[in-house]
C-alpha cells in the first residue's frame, strides 16, 4: 500500500502530465478535509465563502502543479494556496483599521458560546492567522513570516496579542481585538 | 502576559481537529471548475473489454461484447449520434446452458455490430439478489435508502452504447436485439449532448412506441 507521500507523488504526476481526472480525485479527497478545516478557521467558520476559498485554491494548485518542486509536503504547499486564497478574500471584503486590525470582526455570542472555535472565529483576520498557523498548523515564526510577508517578530507579537485576546474572548471579557500590536 | 491560561488555551488549540468533512457538493463543484477550465479531461471509460464481458455474462447471464469505445470515437472522423440502448426485463431462472445460449446471442450481435461501428460500448448490471437492492442517494442529507426489494427499475439490466444516424435506425438496431427474444424490451434514448432525448421503446409484442 502507497504512503499518502508516494500516493501524492503518483496523482500529481498523472494530473500533471494527463488532467487526469481520477488523480484529482484521489488528491482531493485526501487533501481536502484538512484544508477544508484550515479555510474554515482562517474565514471565521463555515460559509460560502469557505467552499469559494477551497475550490478556488485547486483551481490555483492544478494550474502550477507542474511547477510543484517537492520542496515541501504537498499538503503544505496547498495549505498555502489556502492561506492566500484567505487573504485575498480578506482584503475584498474588509477594510483594515490604521492599526492593521479588523475593527469589523465577528463577534462570537460568547454568552451562548463559549467554545473554542466560536473564539477563534471572533478573532480579527490578522491575530487568527498567526494562530491557527502556529497553535493550530504548527508552524514556526520564520514560515508564518514567509507566507504572511512579515518579519518573524512581528509574527510573534500577533501570537502574544491573539493569544491574550483569546482568552479574554473565553474569559467573557469584552474583546481587546483593536489593541494595538 | 504569559500565564497558566495561555498554556491550557495552546494546549486546546492543539487539540483541534485537523480535518472537517468538506460539503457534499464541493468536490463535483471543484472538478467542473477545473473541467471548465480545460485542468481536467473528463474520465473516459476503459471501454469494453471482450474477455471482461464475457466473464460477467457467465455471471450475471447475459453478454455484451464490443470493442474499445475510447478507439473508436478516436477514430470516427465525424460520429453519429449515440444512443444509449437501456435494458429492462427478460426471462430469468435460466439455467447455466441457458445463460450460455444467450450469453452467445448477446455477444455475437454485439460483435456483429462492433464490427460495423453501432455498437461502441456497454454494461450489464448485477442480477444477484444483492446487487437488485436499489440505493438512493439524496444530496444534502447523510441518509441512503436501501430498498431490499425493489419494484420500479429494478429490472434494468444494463445497456448498450451505440452510434446510429438517428432514432429509426437506433430502434432498428434494438429490434434486432436478441434481448427481445427473451421477453425484455429495450428503452432508446439519445445520449447528451444531442437534442432533447426522444424516447421509444422497442419490444417483442408491442413493438415500438
Amino acid at each position: 500500500m502507497l504512503s499518502d507521500g508516494d500516493a501524492d507523488r503518483r496523482d500529481v504526476r498523472a494530473v500533471s502530465a494527463n488532467g487526469d481526472e481520477a488523480a484529482f480525485r484521489s488528491l482531493y479527497r485526501r487533501h481536502t478535509p484538512a484544508l477544508y478545516a484550515f479555510a474554515c478557521r482562517m474565514m471565521g467558520g463555515e460559509s460560502p465563502d469557505v467552499d469559494d476559498v477551497v475550490q478556488d485554491a485547486w483551481l490555483r494548485a492544478v494550474r502550477a502543479i507542474g511547477e510543484f518542486g517537492w520542496r515541501s509536503s504537498l499538503r503544505t504547499w496547498l495549505s498555502s494556496i489556502v492561506l492566500n486564497c484567505c487573504r485575498e478574500r480578506w482584503r475584498e471584503k474588509i477594510q483594515p483599521s490604521s492599526d492593521g486590525l479588523d475593527s469589523a470582526a465577528p463577534t462570537a455570542d460568547l454568552n451562548l458560546r463559549l467554545d473554542l472555535e466560536a473564539a477563534v472565529a471572533a478573532l480579527p483576520p490578522g491575530y487568527r492567522a498567526v494562530l491557527i498557523l502556529h497553535d493550530v498548523e504548527g508552524y514556526t515564526h520564520d514560515e508564518i513570516a514567509e507566507r504572511l510577508g512579515m518579519q518573524p517578530g512581528t509574527s510573534k507579537s500577533q501570537l502574544f496579542h491573539a493569544r491574550r485576546a483569546l482568552r479574554n474572548r473565553l474569559s467573557g471579557d469584552a474583546p481587546s481585538a483593536t489593541a494595538s500590536t | 502576559m504569559q500565564d497558566q491560561s495561555d498554556d491550557f488555551v495552546t494546549a486546546a488549540l492543539r487539540r483541534l481537529p485537523r480535518e472537517m468533512t468538506p460539503p457534499p457538493g464541493l468536490e463535483h463543484a471543484t472538478v467542473a471548475s477545473l473541467r471548465r477550465a480545460g485542468l481536467l479531461r473528463s474520465p473516459l471509460r476503459a471501454g469494453f473489454n471482450l474477455m471482461t464481458w464475457v466473464l460477467a455474462a457467465s455471471i450475471a447471464g447475459i453478454a455484451f461484447v464490443g470493442g474499445s469505445m475510447f478507439a473508436t470515437r478516436l477514430s470516427a472522423p465525424e460520429p453519429q449520434p449515440t444512443y444509449a440502448l437501456l435494458l429492462y426485463g427478460g426471462s430469468s431462472g435460466d439455467d447455466s446452458a441457458t445463460h450460455a445460449n444467450r450469453a452467445g446471442e448477446y455477444g455475437a450481435w454485439a460483435a456483429a455490430n462492433h464490427a460495423s461501428g453501432r455498437v461502441i460500448g456497454g454494461e450489464a448490471l448485477g442480477t444477484s439478489v444483492a446487487s437488485l437492492a436499489v440505493h438512493t442517494v439524496a444530496l444534502g442529507t447523510d441518509s441512503v435508502i436501501v430498498d431490499d426489494q425493489p419494484t420500479s427499475g429494478s429490472d434494468f439490466i444494463g445497456y448498450f452504447l451505440v452510434h446510429a444516424e438517428d432514432s429509426d435506425a437506433a430502434v432498428a438496431l434494438a429490434r434486432d436485439c436478441p434481448h427481445l427474444k427473451y421477453g425484455g424490451r429495450i428503452v432508446v434514448r439519445r445520449v447528451w449532448p444531442d437534442p432533447p432525448p426522444s424516447v421509444v421503446v422497442a419490444s417483442q409484442d408491442t413493438g415500438v412506441r
